[in-house]
């Protein structure tokens, strides 16, 4: 990038710092440009994303436009699955009593899980207790509003995102045997935690998803768009049946995946 | 964003040429009259002057940085130093995170790193938020045992950003001898500390579940017995010998600078009082080791420190560093021995010399190595810390209570 640069290499000073001086101006960018949580969006105002060339995404986003009714984006920082799964998930438990009940019981249970797992218990409590805060907004006010203002708000939104990374970590952590294979490079389940898991903006990946929804308990959906095929492929999460795809259990909601970013989905 | 960086580059080949040479040499044995008594009951208003003069210093570079990058460049060069990025430096005030107000998840957060370290203190490091300003502490580390920074004193401000624990805190290293001594390979001359969690370093970064004092462990554990190695691509020796002469130059240096010149000099680093009073009851303690340094090193005096990176050096002169080290233990003797006429008069004093008798007892015996050391200084770092917070009687604590 730049020509002078081996001329005048200077032992002292650690190159990769350019590369993260710049990761953070874009980071910068996004936080200005993007909400965290978006409102809800038109499939025609996406389709303007793409260009008129550009005939296997348009084409996607025509079947989409033929299941769903409305798209929310997520701010691009890395933390989107988390932030969607929260928002999309709470959302739900707006209408479903019985299964915001079955979940307030799981993560007032975590707490403890998580400690005994070695987090510092003062951090852990702290994460906790905001996300705790966050859950039962459902109860009260329990408005879509409501939530959207939540997720908005750095504080509890970033608190929110930061549990859920400590979840995934704590499930993978306590199954690591069974993922300790799906883990790339020479890395512990626990080092690959500490470096892919838990610091905030480190994008997500399957391992991070099939983690989460086996942590929670919760079938969720996701329609991956990419440029195979003429249709997108949804793939089912479902923490109660080994094959994933043979279940009628119902997924809780639909995430939209696009190379490196999910947003959430409304149907028809 | 391509000409910061390239910026930035130029900037680097900059450094090379005008890096400063080494001005503030051991030559310097004049200390300031200042008595410890002073220093142990001058209180905060001292205090709040030495941490104000500290601040407005560092926040004038931090404003020069603005000028020549225009607003949130956080590249640029002083004194021919780089800084890369700014979100490092404790001083920097140039993001909007620093001039938000901390909210009270993030002061809570603070609170309770502060209190872990409190109630279970790692070996040989001791903190002290800023009386005025709870996002500001300040660290003290002790060299680690049979690494070459053994009994150095090395003093970090700590800034928490805030949107603390989302971002991680900034940290800079304090005992430079004014800029002109990196002490490792990931402590630069420039107070920088280069630590992956910082987002200062490649690999594993911050996660909102680690603490302050995750990151004082991390930085201690740079200081290792063959720091050499921590520059990336110095994994094998370039020249055979070169990792054992870089710590006979970083032992010279650690206690040319975090012990003399922390203690003594007369560019003395502003820190709190009760920092600096840990020093001074650490230093009898050492003081044995210090002096069987110097004198074990003395062949190499009037030789140049040939730093394997290519930095400009002093001259090896351990024969110099023992007077300066004889000169300060007569002055804090002499201390104690005037505090001691005084300390039935006033309680407070008293509790401040109890803990320097203390000391000097431990001088007398033949200073244990090892472990039992280790925990000696923890020990006196915690209670000094504490005692001053809660105002206990921190000094008889320890030998068992008498009364």
């Amino acid at each position: 990038m730049d020509q002078n640069a081996d001329a005048s290499f200077d032992p002292s000073k650690n190159y990769d710092e350019d590369t993260l001086a710049q990761q953070r101006e874009i980071e910068k960018e996004i936080a200005a440009s993007q909400a965290m949580v978006s409102q809800l969006h038109t499939f025609d105002e996406i389709v303007e994303e793409y260009s008129q060339e550009d005939a296997i995404y348009r084409q996607k986003i025509e079947d989409l436009k033929s299941r769903f009714k409305n798209l929310r984006k997520t701010r691009g920082d890395g933390n989107c699955f988390y932030r969607a799964f929260g928002f999309a998930y709470l959302e739900k438990l707006l209408n479903d009593g019985k299964e915001y009940k079955r979940f307030l019981d799981i993560a007032q249970k975590s707490k403890d899980e998580l400690i005994g797992l070695g987090f510092p218990q003062f951090t852990l409590e702290d994460f906790h207790d905001t996300f705790m805060d966050v859950v039962k907004m459902v109860e009260n006010p329990g408005t879509v509003d409501g939530l959207f203002q939540a997720f908005n708000d750095a504080g509890l939104s970033d608190y929110f995102v930061v549990y859920l990374r400590l979840l995934v970590s704590g499930h993978l952590q306590q199954n690591a045997d069974s993922y300790v294979y799906f883990i790339d490079g020479e890395r512990s389940v626990k080092e690959f935690c500490s470096q892919e898991v838990e610091p905030m903006g480190k994008e997500s990946d399957h391992i991070h998803i099939v983690s989460l929804t086996k942590a929670l308990q919760i079938a969720i959906c996701v329609e991956y768009m990419d440029r195979e095929g003429e249709k997108c492929n949804s793939f089912k999460f479902n923490p109660f049946e080994s094959l994933a795809d043979d279940t009628d259990t119902a997924p809780a909601f639909t995430l939209l995946y696009r190379p490196g970013h999910y947003d959430i989905l409304y149907p028809l | 964003m391509a000409s910061h960086k390239s910026k930035s580059k130029t900037g680097g080949s900059s450094k090379t040429s005008s890096s400063s040479t080494s001005s503030a040499t051991s030559s310097n044995l004049g200390w300031s009259n200042m008595s410890k008594t002073t220093e142990a009951t001058s209180g905060s208003t001292d205090h709040e002057k030495k941490s104000k003069k500290s601040s407005s210093k560092s926040e004038d570079a931090g404003g020069s940085l603005d000028v020549l990058e225009g607003g949130s460049g956080p590249d640029g060069a002083e004194n021919g130093l780089v800084y890369l990025t700014a979100k490092w430096d404790p001083d920097d005030f140039s993001d909007g995170d620093m001039m938000s107000p901390p909210s009270p998840a993030c002061i809570r957060r603070i609170k309770n790193d502060i209190l872990a370290i409190y109630s279970d203190p790692p070996p040989g490091l001791c903190v002290m938020p800023d009386p005025h300003n709870i996002t500001k502490i300040h660290g003290l580390l002790t060299g680690p045992f049979d690494t070459p920074y053994e009994g150095g004193f090395f003093y970090f401000l700590i800034r928490f950003p805030h949107d603390y624990p989302i971002s991680p805190p900034r940290v800079r290293l304090m005992t430079t001898g004014n800029g002109t001594v990196r002490f490792n390979p990931n402590l630069y001359k420039s107070g920088k500390v280069c630590l992956s969690i910082l987002g200062t370093w490649a690999g594993p970064s911050w996660s909102p579940a680690q603490t302050l004092s995750t990151v004082l462990i991390s930085i201690q554990s740079l200081m290792n017995e063959k720091p050499y190695h921590n520059e990336p691509g110095y994994k094998h020796e370039r020249t055979q010998g070169d990792s054992k002469n870089y710590n006979d130059i970083i032992m010279h240096e650690t206690i040319r600078v975090a012990v003399c010149d922390m203690i003594d000099g007369t560019t003395r680093t502003p820190m709190p009082d009760t920092l600096r009073a840990v020093m001074e009851s650490s230093f009898p303690d050492y003081y044995r080791y210090y002096v069987q340094v110097c004198e074990s090193h003395m062949h190499l005096d009037g030789q140049p420190m040939n730093d394997p990176f290519g930095d400009s050096r002093p001259t090896f002169n351990f024969r110099q560093l023992l007077k300066w080290l004889k000169s300060i233990k007569a002055r804090l003797s002499d201390n104690r021995t005037d505090e001691s006429d005084s300390d039935e008069d006033e309680a407070k004093q008293g509790e401040m010399t109890k803990s320097f008798e203390d000391c000097d007892d431990e001088e007398e015996s033949p200073l244990k190595k090892g472990a039992g050391e280790g925990k000696n200084v923890r020990a006196t770092g915690a209670e000094g810390a504490s005692s001053t917070l809660d105002s206990s009687d921190g000094g008889e604590g320890g030998g068992g209570n008498t009364s």
